[in-house]
This record gives C-alpha cells, sequence and structure tokens, in this order.
C-alpha cells in the first residue's frame, strides 16, 4: 500500500493482524490493516458486531483478551511503538497520554470508590501534579463536564448517578491527564437517544477546545458522520474504506458502506423500502484470500472470488479496497 | 424474499451437548487423570473387600507396626493390621458415606431449593430462613449432635452428614431458578401456554441440571472430609471399621517412629480428595463453556 | 367495536419494590385493529415494555381492562387464559435470553404447536420446516441448539417460534435493537412482509422514533409511564405536538447533507427522573423548554388535537 507518512499523525497504525485463539479453530480478527489519526481530529472506526473494530484497538494500546495474539504490525504513538511495549510501559501510557472510554460506564468505574476519588486515581497514579491539584482539577473537570455541584457529587458513588452523568464520569477519568488521545469504544450505544446526543455534543466541545484526537469507534453510521473527521470502515478485520467525512457522505465507494448507509433508518421513509445486505457477517477462520465481503454484495464478479482486492487510493486521501469502485462511484446500484 | 440465509452457513451440529461436554472433558488433564483416579477408586471400594489379602480386624501381634515388606505391602500398625487391607477397606466405607450422603443431601436441597425458587412467597421465605438457620449452624457440630444421638454405625453417620449438608444445594438451585424464572426464556414459554410444570421440567430442570451435577462433584470431597473429621474426634464409625480418619488419627501419634502409617493412608485420601475436585472442576469447565472466543 | 383486535383501556401497573412504590404505566388507552401495527416508543423507564406484557397479560394490569376479539382477559385465570396464547405471541430483544439452550431450534419452534395439540407428529415436522424457509433459515437450522447460530439468525427462530402456532396478534419488543445494523433492516423488511402476508397485528415497541415511524400506523409516545402524544404515524410525524416528541425526532440521528454545516446535536437538557420519584404536574416539565408554572402543578389531561391525535401538554392546541 502506498502511504505519505503525514507529519501530523499522532497515532500510526500499519499493517496490525491479531488472532483469536478458540477450542477448534483460530479466528482471525483483524487481517493487516493500517490507519493514521490526526493531532485535533476525531476518526471513526465504524463496522459491525465481528468486524474487528475494538480488537484493534484494544490491541493497540494492550488490552487485548488473553486468547488472542497480535500476529504483525506496528503502532507508532509520537514515535514510540506501542506495540513492542512491555505492560508496565504501556499502562504509563494509558491513563497519562491515551484515556479510554468504554460502552458501559457502570462495569468500567468501581462501585465502592466515589466518583470523585476515582477521578483523582488517575492523576495521582501518574503523578500528575499534588493532591491538592489533582482535586481541583476534578473539580472543574466535573463542572466543565456538566456536573451541577461538583463538590457535592464528588462524594458519591457511581450507582448514584444516571447513565449519563456516568458516562460524564466515565470521559472526566478518561481526560484527567490531559492525554492527546482519546479512544471512545461506543461510548453512547448504551444511553438514551436524548442523553446520546448530550454526550456526543459533549465530547465534540472538549476535542475542539483542547485538540485532542479521538478514535470513536461506533457501529452506527449516524454517529459516525456527525462526530467524526475522517471515517474508517472495518469489515472481517480488513479495511473497506477510509475518507474523510465529507467524500464519505457524497461519495461512497465500496458496496458495503453504501450498504451501511442505506441501512440507517430516518425519519419520514414510511412506506419506502428499506434495501437490506443479504447474509451475514462472516468470521473468517482462515485468512482472507478474496474479497470477505463478496458473498453479500450486490455488484460481485468472477474476479472478486479469486482475487484479494488491494486498498488503493482513488481520490485524495479516499482509500478503498474493491475491485469496482470505480463502477460504484459512477454509476451507483 | 427479503433474503436468504445461505445452508452453508448454519453450522451443522457435529455431535451432541452430551458428546461436545465429554470433549472439551478429555482436553482438561487433571480431570481425566482426577476421572480415572475416582473410577480405581469406585471399582476398589466394590472388590476391595475380596482382593484384601488380610481382614480389617484380624490382629497379627507377632508383626506390629512393621515397615513396608513383601507380606504387607503397607506395613503394619500398632495391632499388626495389615495397613493395605484396612486402606482398602476404608475406601469402600468412605465410597459409601460420601456417596450416600452426598445423595441425601442433594435430594433434600433440590427438592427444597426447587419449591422455593418456583413458589416464591411465604413457601420461600420459610425455606431459606431454614437454609439460613442450617448455615449459621456449624455443620460439624451438628454432625456431632446427631452421631452422639443416634450411633456410631454405617447408617447414623451417613444420615448426619447427609441430612446437615442440604442448604447449599437448595440454595443454589433456588437462585439458578429465581434467576431463569424471571428471565426472557420462562415469559416466551408462558406465552406459549406451558403450564407451570411443563415450564419446571422442559425449561428450568434441564437448564440448572448441569450446575447442580457439578455442585454435586464438589459436595462429595466435602462429605469425605465431613466424615473424616469424625473419626479424628473419636466420633466416626466404630473400630474396629476402618476408616481414613482413624487410619490417620491413630497414626498421628506414631508418626516420628513409623512415618509410612501416615503416608499411606493420607496420601491415598489427599489423592481422592484432589481426584474428586479436579472432576468437579472439570466438568463445571466442560457443562457451562463460555461462548464466543 | 367488533373489528378491534384489542382494546386496552385505563390501564395502570404498579411494581413494589422494596417498599417503594413505581408507576409504571399510568391509565393508557389504545385499540388495535387486525393487521394493524401500533408503535410504542420512549426511552428507558417509559413503561413501554411493560405496557406491551400487560397487553399480552403476561403481567396483570392492577387498574382497567384488556380485551382481546372483545372478551376482557383481566378477568381470566392463567388456566384459561392458555388456550387464548396461540392467538397472541411475543418476539424478544435478546433471542438468545429468550430460547431454551438445550433445546434445539427446530423443538422450540414445535413447542407451541405440541402445547396447543396441532397436528399430528409429521404434520408438525412440516410446519416447523415451512415457517424456517419463509424466516429466511434452511430447514437444517432445527437441528442446531441455539449457540450454534447467529443473532440475526435466532432473532429468526423467534419469529419462527411465534409465528407456528398460527397468532393473530404480536408484541414485538425492541426485536432488532440487539442486531448488528445491516441485519436489523433484514428484519424489520421480514416482519413487514409476514404482516402483510398473514394480516398479522403488531405491537411494536422501540427506543428508536425513525423505526417505530417506519413500521407503524398509529403510535404512542411514552413517557415515565404516560402516553404524552398519540397519533396516526403520518399524523405525528407531520405534526408533533408534544415537546418531547419533538426532543425525540431530534434527537434520531441523520447524515448529513453533503456541504451541510455542523450542527449541535443535543436539543435538550437533563436526563429521565428516577420512575420511582416522578416530578409534580407534568413529569416531563423539568426538561421541558416551554415549560411555564402550570405544568409543575398541574398534570395535563390528553386532549384532541387532530383526527385522532391526542396530547397531553398544557401548552399544546
Amino acid at each position: 500500500m502506498k502511504r505519505t507518512q503525514s507529519s501530523d499523525a499522532l497515532l500510526e497504525v500499519q499493517n496490525l493482524a491479531v488472532e483469536f485463539r478458540r477450542s477448534e479453530d483460530i479466528v482471525h480478527a483483524v487481517n493487516g490493516i493500517s490507519f493514521s489519526v490526526e493531532r485535533g481530529k476525531v476518526l471513526g472506526i465504524v463496522g459491525e458486531s465481528g468486524s474487528g473494530k475494538s480488537v484493534a484497538m484494544m490491541s493497540v494500546i494492550g488490552l487485548l483478551r488473553s486468547n488472542g495474539t497480535i500476529k504483525s504490525g506496528s503502532a507508532l504513538f509520537e514515535g514510540k511503538d506501542l506495540l513492542r511495549m512491555s505492560q508496565r510501559q504501556l499502562r504509563h501510557i494509558r491513563g497519562r497520554q491515551i484515556g479510554v472510554i468504554f460502552q458501559d460506564p457502570m462495569t468500567s468505574l468501581n462501585p465502592y470508590m466515589r466518583v470523585g476519588d476515582q477521578i483523582m486515581e488517575v492523576m495521582l497514579e501518574h503523578h500528575y501534579g499534588t493532591t491538592k491539584q489533582a482535586f481541583d482539577r476534578t473539580i472543574s473537570l466535573l463542572t466543565e463536564l456538566g456536573i451541577s455541584e461538583p463538590r457535592k457529587r464528588f462524594r458519591n458513588y457511581p450507582h448514584e448517578f444516571s447513565g449519563g452523568m456516568r458516562q460524564r464520569i466515565m470521559i472526566a477519568m478518561a481526560m484527567a491527564c490531559e492525554p492527546d488521545l482519546i479512544i471512545a469504544d461506543e461510548p453512547t450505544t448504551a444511553l438514551d437517544a436524548t442523553v446520546q446526543m448530550q454526550i456526543l455534543d459533549l465530547l465534540k466541545r472538549v476535542q475542539k477546545q483542547r485538540n485532542m484526537s479521538i478514535v470513536m469507534i461506533t457501529h452506527d453510521f449516524g454517529v459516525a458522520t456527525n462526530f467524526c473527521h475522517k471515517i474508517l470502515v472495518l469489515y472481517a478485520g480488513q479495511v473497506m474504506e477510509v475518507a474523510d467525512t465529507r467524500t464519505f457522505i457524497s461519495n461512497p465507494a465500496h458496496p458495503y458502506t453504501r450498504g451501511l448507509r442505506n441501512s440507517v433508518i430516518e425519519l419520514g421513509q414510511r412506506g419506502r423500502k428499506l434495501e437490506a445486505i443479504p447474509g451475514m457477517t462472516p468470521t473468517l477462520t482462515s485468512p482472507p484470500t478474496s474479497c470477505s465481503f463478496a458473498d453479500r454484495c450486490p455488484l460481485v464478479s468472477d474476479q472478486c472470488r479469486v482475487e484479494l482486492p488491494k486498498l488503493r487510493e482513488i481520490g485524495e486521501g479516499h482509500l478503498v479496497s474493491c475491485h469496482r469502485a470505480e463502477e460504484v462511484i459512477s454509476h451507483g446500484y | 424474499m427479503s433474503s436468504i440465509v445461505q445452508g452453508a452457513q448454519v453450522r451443522r451440529r457435529p455431535n451432541s451437548q452430551s458428546k461436545q461436554a465429554w470433549n472439551r472433558f478429555k482436553k482438561n488433564y487433571f480431570a481425566v487423570f482426577g476421572l480415572a483416579w475416582v473410577v480405581l477408586f469406585i471399582i476398589v471400594g466394590i472388590i476391595g473387600p475380596w482382593v484384601a489379602p488380610y481382614s480389617y480386624s484380624a490382629t497379627d501381634f507377632l508383626n506390629v507396626n512393621q515397615p513396608p515388606s513383601a507380606l504387607h505391602i503397607m506395613g503394619t500398625d500398632q495391632l499388626g493390621h495389615d495397613l493395605f487391607s484396612e486402606i482398602l477397606y476404608s475406601i469402600r466405607y468412605a465410597l459409601e458415606i460420601a456417596f450416600g450422603a452426598t445423595l441425601v443431601s442433594f435430594f433434600i436441597g433440590v427438592a427444597l431449593g426447587l419449591w422455593a425458587g418456583m413458589k416464591g412467597g411465604i413457601i420461600d421465605t420459610i425455606i431459606m430462613r431454614l437454609v439460613d438457620f442450617m448455615m449459621a449452624f456449624p455443620a460439624f457440630f451438628f454432625d456431632l449432635i446427631l452421631v452422639v444421638k443416634f450411633g456410631r454405625g454405617m447408617g447414623p453417620i451417613l444420615l448426619a452428614i447427609g441430612v446437615v449438608g442440604w442448604s447449599g444445594y437448595a440454595r443454589l438451585i433456588r437462585s439458578l431458578v429465581l434467576g431463569l424464572r424471571q428471565g426472557d426464556m420462562v415469559e416466551a414459554a408462558t406465552c406459549l401456554g406451558a403450564s407451570p410444570l411443563r415450564v419446571a421440567r422442559l425449561y428450568l430442570l434441564p437448564n440448572v441440571l448441569s450446575s447442580m451435577l457439578v455442585s454435586l462433584a464438589f459436595g462429595i470431597p466435602n462429605d469425605l472430609i465431613a466424615q473424616a473429621g469424625l473419626s479424628v474426634v473419636g466420633m466416626g464409625l466404630a473400630p474396629p471399621m476402618p476408616s481414613f480418619g482413624n487410619l490417620v488419627a491413630q497414626a498421628g501419634s506414631m508418626v516420628l517412629g513409623y512415618p509410612w502409617m501416615m503416608y499411606f493412608p493420607a496420601g491415598v485420601f489427599a489423592l481422592t480428595l484432589l481426584s474428586f475436585l479436579f472432576v468437579a472442576d472439570g466438568m463445571n469447565d466442560a457443562l457451562n463453556p463460555k461462548g464466543g472466543y | 367495536m367488533a373489528t378491534e383486535l384489542l382494546q386496552v383501556e385505563d390501564v395502570s401497573k404498579r411494581f413494589r419494590v422494596r417498599g417503594r412504590t413505581l408507576h409504571a404505566v399510568e391509565k393508557v388507552s389504545f385499540k388495535l385493529s387486525p393487521g394493524k401495527t401500533l408503535g410504542l416508543v420512549g426511552e428507558s423507564g417509559s413503561g413501554k415494555s411493560t405496557l406491551g406484557r400487560l397487553a399480552l397479560r403476561l403481567l396483570g394490569v392492577d387498574e382497567g381492562r384488556v380485551l382481546f376479539q372483545g372478551r376482557d382477559i383481566t378477568q381470566l385465570s392463567n388456566k384459561q387464559l392458555r388456550p387464548l396464547r396461540k392467538d397472541m405471541q411475543m418476539i424478544f430483544q435478546d433471542p438468545q435470553a429468550s430460547l431454551n439452550a438445550r433445546m434445539t431450534v427446530g423443538r422450540a419452534i414445535e413447542e407451541g404447536l405440541i402445547i396447543h395439540g396441532i397436528g399430528s407428529k409429521s404434520d408438525r415436522k412440516e410446519r416447523v420446516y415451512r415457517v424456517l424457509e419463509r424466516v429466511g433459515l434452511p430447514f437444517e437450522a432445527s437441528y442446531a441448539y441455539p449457540h450454534e447460530l447467529s443473532g440475526g439468525q435466532l432473532q429468526r427462530v423467534g419469529i419462527a417460534r411465534a409465528l407456528a402456532v398460527g397468532p393473530k396478534l404480536v408484541v414485538c419488543d425492541e426485536p432488532v435493537s440487539a442486531l448488528d445494523v445491516s441485519i436489523q433492516i433484514q428484519v424489520i423488511n421480514l416482519l413487514q412482509e409476514l404482516q402483510q402476508e398473514l394480516g398479522l397485528a403488531y405491537i411494536f415497541i422501540a427506543h428508536n422514533l425513525a423505526v417505530v415511524e417506519y413500521l407503524s400506523d398509529e403510535i404512542a409516545v411514552l413517557y415515565l409511564g404516560n402516553v404524552v402524544e398519540q397519533a396516526p404515524a403520518e399524523e405525528l410525524f407531520k405534526k408533533p405536538s408534544h415537546p418531547y416528541t419533538q426532543t425525540l425526532m431530534k434527537s434520531v440521528l441523520k447524515i448529513p447533507e453533503p456541504g451541510s454545516e455542523e450542527q449541535s446535536l443535543s436539543h435538550i437538557q437533563g436526563e429521565i427522573p428516577s420512575p420511582f420519584s416522578p416530578p409534580s404536574g407534568c413529569s416531563f416539565h423539568p426538561r421541558c423548554p416551554f415549560a411555564e408554572d402550570i405544568c409543575k402543578r398541574k398534570k395535563p389531561e390528553p386532549h384532541m388535537v387532530g383526527t385522532g391525535h391526542l396530547v397531553a401538554c398544557h401548552l399544546a392546541n
């Protein structure tokens, strides 16, 4: 793959491949993906379950499950390869330079610890200021993240908060040490629609104010197109398409991307026939040798079934791995 | 037609569920080793008394405290009993008490637990308070009282251990049933028109069975220990009937001079307990596999 | 009157949880004709799932009554109710949890037929294969256990099980929200086709207004156990009259138009209050951008603002 080394890349992942051992076979969850996260930008990683979107990011920050192995790749973060680091070194980076937000704040927060202490803990762990400074910073973070009466709420336990408020606490923890990068793994999926919007707005605001980078892992096309600068579509552990959001909306070049886009139900579509993508997402038990989407693709040709499409550039910063991308753009389907 | 799921994508089930569980069990070497020992233990328990070279009560005062030899492969104790024969008999009694007592507690526990979980309300409250009482009361102490009251024979000890040990099973079954009863599965069955009895038989029981078997397997070593414990304080099977507890207790005072008296019974007993635990653990992994990769 | 399949009249349901009372559903009424779909939409704690279960009498009502084909089912004993079950079925959010892990898929679908004594053994097998094929699964699937199928396939099994007994009413409780995006559309299309073929009536429960709007003839919007707005789908979409409905509509994420300006996504402050201690007056007033004094004091009664369009808001007219 041709790739220009962009000078403002904060995280540069190259050729990452991850496998999982199962009782009878091996699942090829991530199959050689490359992408970069630019400073001050939001990258959306979009995919369905089993696409490898979470696995890819979690292996980059050393949170891979024990039956998983990183087979190849590098992940340069500020010039250092995260995949070559020990857990000890990674612990130093996680929370300090890379913050993480998970889908379900209730299971990621310690139920027996006051939320304020949990936020302070992150800073103290990484020697980010004195206890006094950590406390002041916690209060100002809580205020900034829209939690009223922060001094009182500092002393509450996670179960005393609503779902949206808990997610704000998680964001505060992720932001505690002013990291350069935040990885958000489906941060709004478990929330009610109205609250989801609040959290997205909030994340967007702090991202802009602090010029942070965010990697937003989501299955929701709506979230990705409204929140991210650049979008990466994963399918069966491979990059299907990468483009900035504008290109993505106006000119999706991969049939899978088009299918996903048509799968978003918007208001006012009563009576319109919805175009479903037939079939189901594959679980790869051997490395792909042809296009993984071929079985579900409306444009499938003989070539697709025998030749693995390369990720190629069809426009500025617009990469797609489909033999027939040009036809997709010119004709739609 | 909206969409077709290709037939090839539905994996044909290679084997029945029990076969799959056995395949998982086989991969756990500790469990397989444990199972082999347990099977040997059971076989010896059945045929032991017939193959034992001496009677457990045959005293031979000319050959007391003998070290292992060709005649007495595990040596003799201070009364000249052949230790090997004593261990063979111990295995038989341990087996009877362990399986018997465990089954007694198991049936009491399953019946009460199912009843409490299905019915709820006042019946649940009464049964669970009874469980609390049984758990709060030191089981070993309760065993002692029952043995003192009813004697040190095989039957009374079996019942004493059995009657005392049901509370754990009851609690487990009840919590399992309760969890299932409030879940979607039972609601779906009710929605299809299934009667409560049908729900219990086809939905609840099959789903708690594997956990029940595992807890049963974990219960056996517990009861073995309880039995041995009774012997150690002199309340187990009345001598001269041998039991692991008796043998170990006796050997305790002689261990400095005649260590084999301790090594053999304690070794066999420990290995047996460990084997049961390995088997139980293996069953747990085999019967309740966690999905996904 | 006789044309209504289901009439729900002023039903209320309360739960007692550790000495506190939760008003899950309060005085809700609706009617459903054969072949039609009623959508219930709301966020967590709105009582939409409880309402669906009340309609099937999987839960007993505390007040009001439910008429199924003109017959009051609230007073029937469980035993009297059982034969009626084949006419009213349910599809669950999590198909894996709703299926018995120790029962093959074929057996699970056959279960309803056995319970209601439908057909001989070979008839039943035949029928299981037919219904499996209809929901888009090969007949081999009937030999599989639930854990061997994917989420989308399992939801098809859930649909097949509900349909095998030939129901007239199906309550679909968030049937697609646990599925992948591409599979959601498959299932929605399938549900719609089946409705047309078999003349089913649906109660479709979801938190996503766009999905509900797509599928329903009539929609009831719930907030903390109360219906705040109820109207035919097109009417509701054209003229949303309750501030909460308007908010929900804005909370459906649209893919932005190419070249459009970036906009703020959020349109409302605060979160849903605890259903144990709902706010006074109109339960929506603490979050309502238009709230006035009366909203805090007086609970708004539902009133008509158009043909079949009910709104419970002091300010809507």
